[in-house]
């Protein structure tokens, strides 16, 4: 059993690339092979394909279709993409913000994150971290996380994560991470909280 | 396992009185005196409402009449944002100063932990006034882990209040040279330290 997430990136290119950028992280939960990730991975009635046609792809068991789509709408030039995420922000009630991000690969996602938690000049919080970990890689963690601090304009950025991401979150952020507290919570999640300062994070 | 009205019955004598009275479903077996609250009765038709069973199961604290007594009197006066916002509650404090005090419910998006934004203006209270508030917090986050962020001179009366409910200190040095400390605590045991006080 694998994360849809999993099933996906083990695909070929552009096949991979295709069901990544299709890919709703909400749609939680291990599948037993990747065309029952193919059912749960997203809404197909919300692609640009349409859900006959991923209905077709699910009924054939194979994504010629899709390759075959994929180069027809490759011959159509495209606009030179953006080397950098874009994101917008948008206000949230009181001190919470709203980020709508989306990597020239495809990879979009939003999270939001919150201003003033303890009403601190100098830290600000980021909700669902983990959330971000599922869409982004490394390095676009760093960049997307790069631009919310100019945003932001604080530099102490706490983060609170389930113990399962703690060795991608060290990686991540290496020196960067001013402390690490382990703890378990009310209803026995193992979890960590961080604090992480992004003066020393390195692109 | 046990059935509703054996988790009801083993209540203090007015809680038990006042849930035995609303038990409409006595011998469902359950794993809690939570889930036996959830299941025991319909909240919609009490006089107590929906929301105040949703506190009180959510928060996992059933207040005794002293308590509840108390909360009155304090008269918490409730500014409410919206949804993932924060909440604000004006009170007087004992001696006789009003604040205002601001909650981050979800700042980490923790279905279990909350911060409380100016914690060190709650310091200027009593401990029977900030353990109230904490209570009422709890209540209305439905939250047990509290997160605040505080200098580091004022963590000795923190310790004086918490000291056997703090999951975690972590001192540091801030970005503009403060020192500070953040801490994680358990209010699991809010309202014993209360009872405890209260006696």
């Amino acid at each position: 059993m694998k994360v849809t997430r999993q099933w996906f990136e083990e695909q070929p290119s552009p096949i991979r690339e295709i069901l990544l950028e299709r890919y709703n992280p909400s749609f939680l939960g291990e599948r037993k092979d990747l065309w029952a990730a193919l059912i749960g991975g997203f809404d197909w009635s919300k692609t640009p394909e349409g859900e006959i046609f991923w209905r077709n792809i699910y009924d054939s068991q194979s994504f010629n279709s899709l390759v075959e789509l994929h180069k027809t709408n490759s011959l159509q030039s495209q606009p030179q993409k953006p080397l950098q995420p874009t994101i917008t922000v948008s206000n949230y009630p009181d001190w919470y913000r709203m980020v709508n991000f989306k990597f020239p690969n495809g990879y979009s996602g939003k999270f939001y994150y919150c201003v003033g938690p303890f009403m601190n000049c100098q830290n600000f919080s980021i909700a669902a971290f983990n959330q971000i970990l599922e869409v982004c890689n490394d390095k676009q963690t760093i960049e997307l996380i790069n631009l919310v601090k100019v945003k932001v304009e604080k530099a102490l950025l706490l983060i609170d994560i389930n113990h399962s991401y703690i060795n991608r979150v060290d990686k991540i952020f290496k020196e960067s991470v001013m402390f690490k507290n382990e703890y378990k919570s009310t209803n026995n999640s193992e979890m960590c909280m961080y604090m992480i300062n992004l003066n020393n994070l390195k692109s | 396992m046990k059935t509703v009205k054996q988790w009801f019955e083993e209540q203090e004598p007015e809680i038990a009185a006042l849930l035995l009275k609303r038990m409409r479903n006595p011998t469902r077996k359950t794993e809690s005196l939570w889930v036996a609250i959830d299941l025991g009765f319909n909240w919609e038709g009490t006089p107590e409402g929906h929301n105040y069973w949703s506190m009180v199961k959510n928060a996992q604290i059933l207040p005794f009449s002293d308590i509840d007594k108390t909360i009155k009197e304090y008269n918490f006066s409730e500014k409410e944002s919206k949804e993932a916002g924060n909440k604000s509650l004006s009170f007087k404090l004992s001696n006789g100063y009003k604040i205002e005090i601001t909650f981050s419910i979800s700042p980490f998006g923790n279905c279990q932990n909350f911060a409380i934004s100016n914690f060190e203006n709650l310091l200027q209270g009593s401990d029977k006034d900030i353990y109230f508030f904490l209570l009422k917090t709890v209540f209305l986050s439905g939250k047990r882990l509290l997160i605040i962020d505080i200098k580091y001179n004022r963590l000795e009366r923190i310790k004086n209040l918490f000291n056997d409910c703090i999951i975690f200190e972590q001192p540091y040095e801030s970005t503009n040279g403060s020192k500070m400390i953040i801490l994680m605590i358990k209010l699991t045991t809010i309202q014993s330290k209360i009872k405890q006080l209260l006696n």
